[in-house]
């Protein structure tokens, strides 16, 4: 098996484990399409410095069994390798997801313009707010397909989990230089973050429940809550 | 037909407005929940002019429009027993409701859920009313010119129905002529003269509300009796027996 000479890039590049090789200056020399979408979550440096740290003490390979997380993306092991003194490869291997956007139903889901939408949400939620709050969106972002009554319902328990704050600063915009796969289609990544200086914790599992069920990956901080959704067109 | 209105300067009202305003382009669920007469369907169907309404009392087409339209109002949304089986999937659904009997089944259904502030908590919008009222009023009865109002005493029980019902007989009440009350009076007695005791059973129908009248303007029975040209005693004598505190 191990002396067919073919080419394996192609195999390595849609590999659904993200692998990424460097020179010995940590600079990218090559990186297949799913480290693309990672190295919207990890720093090239942090990436290298892993690499180097559980890089075999001699040329070939060492996998290692450890938990890694960058923004949405889990993995359970690596792999690094080198055979000369030029180049190293590091291969992440993804955790087992929970839901699988490949197989996504749109049912319900109209296009829309998210500005609108969020808008009408806050019109509804400044009724019942004393405190200040912040909008810093970008009215140029294109609309997209989404369930409007559901994402609604998200945004209605993310306010309910920060009414206390006194300040709520919140942020949309377009995620750069990162895509999602949704039905073998890449698509942009519409960001959305809540910052609040009181929330009630609570309630992160019912809001990461309507995310989840929803194609968004909810993201919970002590005082950020960060949504990253599928711009569907 | 007359252009529906919906008049306010509430704050809160604004941003339902503008709440609702936004979800016309948007296939959202929302609902309105307030006391009755507070101007729920008004409010809707200024934003809505041209959708059909329907009662949640008929369920039957209720559930016909929502399996054959993509947009649909229900008023009295309270009447409905089971709302979880209405289906509101890939729908503009917008409901009206006097109250809520499960808040948790409206949040499950609801995206949207706004409450219609009563009217004794709008203040600025009683004195609106008011003055729209008076001068509805004053075409449909042919009042022309100035007209006295007080203020004070109005019934907001029932919200903008009852401020109506007010406004209505305030103005006709304040703005009697001599004539129009000698007519009332004259209507009243024709129906109720009988026996034979009727002077001194009609009597205190004049005279109860000439010594009330007279206490307020005057503030004094000594000065009331010099007004009234009566013997002080006399005009003690009946305000007891007219039971006037």
């Amino acid at each position: 098996m191990n002396s067919v000479l073919t080419d394996f890039k192609f195999f390595i590049e849609y590999d659904a484990n993200p692998f990424v090789l460097f020179n010995s200056q940590g600079k990218i020399i090559y990186l297949n399409s799913s480290a693309e979408m990672l190295m919207g979550s990890c720093s090239r440096k942090e990436l290298f410095n892993i690499t180097l740290s559980y890089a075999p003490k001699t040329f070939g390979y060492k996998k290692s069994l450890i938990d890694l997380s960058f923004g949405y993306f889990d993995f359970y092991a690596i792999n690094v390798s080198y055979e000369n003194e030029d180049e190293i490869g590091i291969h992440l291997y993804n955790k087992p997801m929970v839901k699988i956007n490949n197989t996504i139903n749109l049912n319900g889901y109209c296009e829309t313009d998210i500005n609108l939408l969020f808008e009408a949400n806050i019109e509804l939620f400044k009724m019942q707010y004393r405190g200040e709050l912040q909008l810093i969106t970008d009215y140029e972002l294109p609309k997209f397909y989404i369930h409007q009554n559901n994402f609604s319902f998200l945004i209605r328990e993310i306010f309910k989990q920060i009414k206390s704050s006194p300040t709520i600063m919140i942020k949309i915009k377009i995620k750069i230089g990162e895509l999602i796969v949704v039905n073998g289609k890449k698509y942009p990544i519409i960001l959305f973050s809540f910052k609040s200086e009181q929330r009630n914790k609570n309630k992160d599992k019912k809001i990461l429940d309507i995310a989840t069920n929803n194609y968004i990956n909810a993201h919970f901080n002590n005082d950020v809550i960060t949504l990253e959704i599928p711009a569907i067109k | 037909m007359k252009p529906i209105r919906f008049l306010s300067n509430s704050a809160q009202i604004n941003n339902i407005v503008k709440g609702l305003t936004l979800s016309k382009s948007l296939f959202v669920s929302a609902i309105l929940i307030g006391e009755p007469h507070t101007g729920k369907k008004t409010l809707v169907k200024t934003i809505f002019p041209k959708q059909r309404f329907i009662s949640g009392k008929n369920i039957e087409e209720l559930n016909k429009a929502l399996d054959n339209s993509k947009e649909v109002i229900i008023y009295d949304f309270e009447m409905i027993d089971n709302i979880d089986t209405l289906n509101f999937e890939n729908k503009r659904v917008i409901a009206i409701a006097n109250k809520v009997k499960n808040s948790l089944e409206i949040e499950r259904k609801f995206a949207f859920i706004y409450n219609m502030p009563p009217l004794r908590e709008r203040e600025e919008d009683i004195e609106l009313l008011i003055n729209y009222f008076i001068k509805d009023i004053k075409k449909e009865l042919m009042i022309d010119g100035f007209v006295k109002f007080d203020y004070n005493n109005i019934n907001l029980k029932d919200n903008i129905k009852s401020l109506k019902a007010s406004v209505y007989k305030k103005l006709i009440l304040n703005n009697l002529t001599k004539m129009e009350i000698e007519k009332i009076l004259y209507d009243y007695l024709y129906r109720e003269l009988d026996g034979n005791n009727g002077y001194r059973e009609q009597l205190p129908l004049f005279e109860k509300p000439l010594i009330e009248a007279g206490l307020k303007k005057f503030k004094s029975q000594l000065r009331l009796s010099a007004v009234l040209g009566l013997n002080r005693n006399t005009l003690r004598k009946k305000i007891y027996e007219l039971g006037i505190d």
